[in-house]
């Protein structure tokens, strides 16, 4: 078939070169003023119909392998055809292998990263919780801090409790205070009787004295009165500087007791107010606390279906990449059934390509619904959502 | 002592989609990147459940299925199957190996977790 084309482009090439010879010979001879130049017009036409006739044969000698082909122009045809085929092949099985492995290496960094974030969300919440408290729990900020409140207000009221007792204690002191000027009036009284006494005993030894021997016995009897008034006024004595000394010792006490209270009771109001601060403050914490753990709450609760919703698209890299898993190795099982194909028909076996044979071994490999779908031509949308499937 | 599940699946990214499910649910999580991996992993250790997917190079996983059911340790660990795959003839096979669920991907987590506390063995 080279060799017919190559005949024709030689042909071709000499009436060309015979017309111009023809046009020159015509313009030279019209020019030299001879009729002689009909000659070389006659010669250009019969080049011009040469031409048509060639193309004609040219035009036909095209034709000819397509109506009548040869053994040898098929198995060229078929060569080209199966060479672009395979290399196509090979290289979409390629490009389609490149961009799932990209694809999977870049979410599976990117899950890497997603799996690290969640985490760290976690990790946060619980830390949050854990400070701020359930406030239905009895471990919560709010429960510790309502017990600490009814400890603190019953410690304060103990306090208030022993400071009145103190303050009883004080009175009773006081109340001593006033007996012991009592029984110093009383000890003073003992010693103005026994003074008295004295004076009547000295009388009496006066006139015992003088009633002579008759009254001799009666001024022993003075005389042992004397000496009971000289010990009454001894113990008169001794019963004022005792009383003396204790009323020192209470007023002393009273001192320091009374200093005492008046302290315990700015002390315990002061504690009062101290407390209901604290409490004031770690309430006004609480709300705060309270309000932020909601909002934290509520948050979570809506990341925790953003997750699950980012979970469920993630998974789609998965289906898209068993897809294009399917497609490549198709591919590579297409590539080399043409392979096989013309080995075998290089070595005089011709067995016809079986369509039929690679569609079904195409359809065998499908792992998802929607690529059967689509195999038979029917609408290959998106999964839906299937329930679990218990056995 | 938080329970253990199993992940057999040759996409990295997926066993680490359910991970985050999981591990967010309080389970310990090990995995497989196939069936013979995800055989090399039962190597006496405790593993309450096992998820695996079908379709993997090397041994799929209704063969690795039918392998741990040969195993005394791990015959009674309940196996959900996480899959593409829909077919009433897989999950037939499935069913006879001794699967005890099927989930088509994908997933909700959710839904698996709850399959998960269906199914877990204490």
């Amino acid at each position: 078939m080279k060799q017919a084309k190559t005949a024709i482009n030689i042909v071709n090439l000499l009436i060309l070169f015979i017309s111009l010879i023809g046009v020159a010979g015509m313009f030279t001879l019209s020019e030299s003023g001879t009729d002689k130049w009909w000659w070389s017009a006659g010669l250009v036409i019969v080049a011009m119909s040469g031409l048509i006739l060639v193309r004609r044969a040219n035009d036909q000698a095209q034709r000819v392998p397509v109506e009548q082909p040869s053994a040898q122009a098929d198995d060229n045809v078929l060569d080209v055809f199966e060479d672009i085929t395979a290399q196509v092949t090979n290289l979409t099985a390629g490009q389609i292998e490149l961009s799932r492995t990209q694809t999977e290496e870049a979410i599976n960094v990117m899950s890497l990263r997603f799996a690290g974030l969640v985490e760290k969300l976690n990790t946060a919440v619980k830390t949050s919780e854990q400070a701020a408290g359930n406030m239905d729990d009895e471990s919560g900020v709010a429960s510790v801090l309502d017990m600490t409140r009814i400890e603190l207000t019953g410690l304060v009221e103990r306090m208030n409790r022993s400071l009145r007792s103190r303050n009883q204690n004080l009175q009773n002191v006081r109340d001593l205070a006033e007996q012991t000027k009592l029984l110093t009036v009383m000890a003073e009284s003992v010693r103005n009787i026994a003074g008295q006494t004295n004076l009547l005993a000295l009388n009496a030894s006066i006139e015992a004295a003088r009633a002579g021997d008759m009254g001799r016995g009666f001024a022993v009897v003075a005389g042992e009165v004397r000496n009971l008034s000289i010990q009454s006024a001894e113990s008169g004595e001794q019963i004022s500087e005792i009383v003396g000394n204790i009323a020192k010792a209470m007023d002393s006490t009273l001192e320091r007791v009374e200093a005492s209270a008046e302290e315990d009771s700015a002390f315990e109001k002061e504690s009062q107010e101290t407390v209901n601060n604290v409490l004031s403050n770690l309430l006004g914490i609480l709300d705060g606390l309270s309000s932020s753990s909601e909002i934290l709450k509520t948050e979570s609760v809506g990341i925790s279906h953003e997750i699950s919703d980012i979970l469920v698209s993630l998974q789609f890299q998965d289906r898209v990449s068993q897809i294009q898993t399917h497609v490549r190795d198709s591919l590579h099982d297409f590539e080399k059934t043409i392979e096989d194909n013309r080995s075998l028909r290089q070595q005089g076996t011709n067995i016809p390509i079986d369509g039929a044979a690679i569609l079904a071994m195409l359809a065998a490999g499908y792992t998802t619904d929607e690529q059967r779908d689509l195999h038979s031509g029917g609408d290959a949308s998106a999964p839906t959502d299937e329930e679990i499937e218990f056995f | 002592m938080a329970k253990t599940i199993l992940i057999v699946d040759d996409s990295a990214s997926l066993r680490q989609i359910v991970a985050i499910a999981l591990k967010g649910a309080g389970y310990d999580v090990i995995e497989g990147s196939d069936g013979n991996d995800g055989l090399s992993k039962l190597d006496g250790k405790k593993v309450n459940l096992i998820i695996s997917d079908v379709n993997m190079p090397g041994m799929d996983g209704l063969t690795m299925v039918t392998e741990i059911k040969k195993m005394p340790n791990y015959k009674f660990t309940p196996i959900i199957m996480l899959t593409t795959e829909a077919g009433a003839d897989l999950k037939a096979q499935g069913k006879a190996a001794g699967v005890k669920a099927w989930v088509v991907k994908p997933f909700k987590p959710d839904q698996m977790l709850d399959a998960v506390s269906k199914l877990i063995v204490p």
